[in-house]
């Protein structure tokens, strides 16, 4: 099929997907491949173009990251940085809600962003019980800043990895463009959290002093599988960051470092296979043979023609338009599709532009939309859904409405400081 | 054998509208690890199972397995003050009202397989008439003494 009736056909097929992925009424891993495959059987494309569309570099990096954290978890190491993070500032809640953020937001940047969460806020809930205060800020305040560190760097967040394969960008690049201003982010971030909640929270002497009755050092529950596995996970971050000059790609890397702690820990392979999120895995191989099919239908190519035409060729209009649009549809839909779906039409921006030299900045807007806008609402991001079905299950639940009324201004906030940057720096 | 042959029928029961610290005196002059509640007609409405006392004693997220290991930290007095506010609550506001109920026709081998479902969670099943009524419990223990020697040794009686 070719033509406009191949662009009608392809087009319905991609928001029937879509339409499906958000209502999660099935795996969006089952749908995404389904999605995929319909796209085949109507002969949009090709089962080979559709293969050709699977970006094999994101695809590895996830899975070797995954296979990194899933041993590396095992050694207590989550647990032990927060509870010692906890009593290097005494004890006192609002420098703890402080402390165990710049934890989440660092192992989030350099880790998965949902295991981060997962083993960090169970450990915050026991400590906000031990001082006796409501975890809802604590909570809170960890998601925002899982998202705003995963924004810093290529392997943070799954729409880095996919930006980063896609237009050739390098772990240091992420860093040199985007870390800075993440830093920026998440300090401005604490001020309102500070005025909301930080300074009415009062503890007892007595309650501050069980936190300090904490032993951190328990918490290790394996110290060989610990060294072995920050010596592999520092091996693996030198390795991201000398990638772009040794000609490497992030993926080999990455699995390169999960194989050999696999051999070095000794875990069982499989059980240890069995860890990898592999929903997330054949969600995004479902998504690349969609996309592809779309792109190939022409539909994506008209798609960038528009917003080329639309921003005139002006940059700034360009990023500003990608960086707010990205934001506030990331806050309400899962961003990975809608990243997915979004690269091929920035690429296809480059020639109105003056080549991919020239479309770079509009990457970075992309970037800091998607990611940061992630945390406009509970369900905008995987690490929120988790937090809210921890919290839940601890009988606090998270409620979408009014974590939204604040999260979601919250959001545009980090979104102003982000286009502040992004003006000053490249327009 | 049915469950009739082995039950035990002059059976502990407890009063749905009792406290929870009444109630466990009872559990702890019988040393049983849960008893049938009934209401007024005598229709069993629940069991209070050790167990979920012990449940509900825990901070949820320890509870649904959110955290596994609890190593590091100090004790909490969170669990404590739970502890007292459960002992003001009626039974009928802790028990379960998920527990296993048999007939007296009920095979011992069915009951048995029951029990050993349920895991640690629960040690006795209610056997109850077509109305619901209590007729009596069987328990592990009811099936373990089917050993010659044990037969003679009544529910609970390991207080005396």
């Amino acid at each position: 099929m070719t033509g406009t009736a191949a662009l009608v056909v392809a087009t319905g097929i991609f928001i029937a997907t879509y339409i499906a992925i958000m209502t999660e009424k099935v795996n969006r891993a089952v749908i995404a491949l389904l999605g995929a495959a319909i796209m085949i059987f109507a002969g949009i494309q090709s089962q080979a173009d559709a293969f050709k569309g699977i970006d094999l570099n994101t695809i590895f990096l996830l899975v070797g990251m995954m296979v990194i954290v899933a041993i590396t978890q095992k050694s207590g190491v989550f647990q032990f940085l927060a509870i010692w993070s906890a009593k290097k500032v005494g004890g006192r809640p609002w420098p703890i809600l402080v402390v165990l953020a710049v934890v989440t937001a660092v192992l989030s940047a350099l880790l998965d962003n949902v295991t981060t969460v997962l083993l960090v806020a169970p450990v915050t809930m026991l400590i906000a019980d031990a001082l006796k205060v409501s975890a809802y800020p604590f909570l809170f305040a960890q998601i925002f800043a899982c998202n705003i560190g995963g924004t810093a760097t290529l392997v943070g967040d799954p729409p880095n990895i996919l930006i980063g394969s896609a237009a050739g960008l390098s772990f240091m690049d992420f860093v040199i463009h985007l870390a800075p201003v993440t830093v920026v982010i998440f300090l401005a971030t604490l001020l309102p959290l500070y005025l909301i909640w930080g300074r009415k929270m009062k503890v007892a002497e007595e309650d501050r002093e069980r936190i300090m009755e904490f032993r951190e050092g328990d918490a290790i529950s394996d110290r060989v599988l610990l060294w072995k596995s920050m010596a592999v996970l520092a091996g693996v971050i030198a390795g991201f960051t000398m990638a772009h000059s040794l000609h490497l790609e992030p993926a080999i890397i990455a699995l390169t470092g999960a194989v050999v702690l696999l051999w070095w820990s000794g875990k069982d392979f499989h059980h240890t296979f069995g860890e990898v999120e592999w929903v997330t895995i054949f969600f995004f191989v479902g998504l690349f043979m969609l996309v592809h099919g779309l792109e190939k239908a022409g539909l994506l190519n008209i798609l960038a023609g528009q917003l080329a035409d639309l921003t005139r060729g002006n940059l700034f209009l360009a990023g500003m338009v990608i960086m707010w649009g990205s934001a506030v549809f990331s806050a309400l839909v899962d961003n990975i599709p809608f990243v997915a779906t979004m690269i091929p039409i920035i690429k296809g921006m480059g020639p109105s532009f003056g080549g991919d030299e020239a479309i770079r900045p509009l990457w970075w807007a992309l970037a800091l939309g998607a990611c940061l806008g992630g945390n406009g609402s509970i369900i905008g991001a995987s690490a929120n859904l988790i937090v809210a079905g921890f919290a839940e299950r601890a009988g606090q639940p998270i409620r979408f409405l009014p974590f939204m009324l604040l999260a979601f201004p919250l959001m545009l906030f980090s979104i102003a400081i982000a286009s502040l940057y992004w003006w000053l720096r490249y327009a | 054998m049915k469950a009739r042959d082995i039950m035990t029928s002059s059976v502990v029961v407890l009063d749905r509208n009792q406290m929870v610290r009444d109630a466990l005196k009872v559990v702890a002059a019988h040393r049983l690890h849960d008893l049938p509640v009934v209401d007024d007609a005598g229709r069993v409405v629940g069991m209070l199972s050790t167990f979920d006392l012990l449940r509900q004693a825990l901070p949820s997220y320890i509870v649904s397995g959110d955290l596994k290991d609890v190593s590091f930290a100090p004790d909490l007095s969170t669990t404590y003050q739970r502890l007292e506010e459960m002992g003001e609550k009626p039974v009928s506001d802790v028990m379960t009202t998920d527990f296993e109920r048999v007939s007296p026709e009920t095979s011992v081998l069915e009951a048995a397989t029951l029990l050993f479902r349920r895991g640690h969670r629960a040690h006795n099943a209610a056997v109850v008439d077509g109305d619901g009524r209590i007729l009596g419990v069987i328990g592990i223990w009811d099936i373990l003494k089917q050993m010659d020697s044990l037969r003679e040794i009544p529910y609970g009686g390991a207080a005396k």
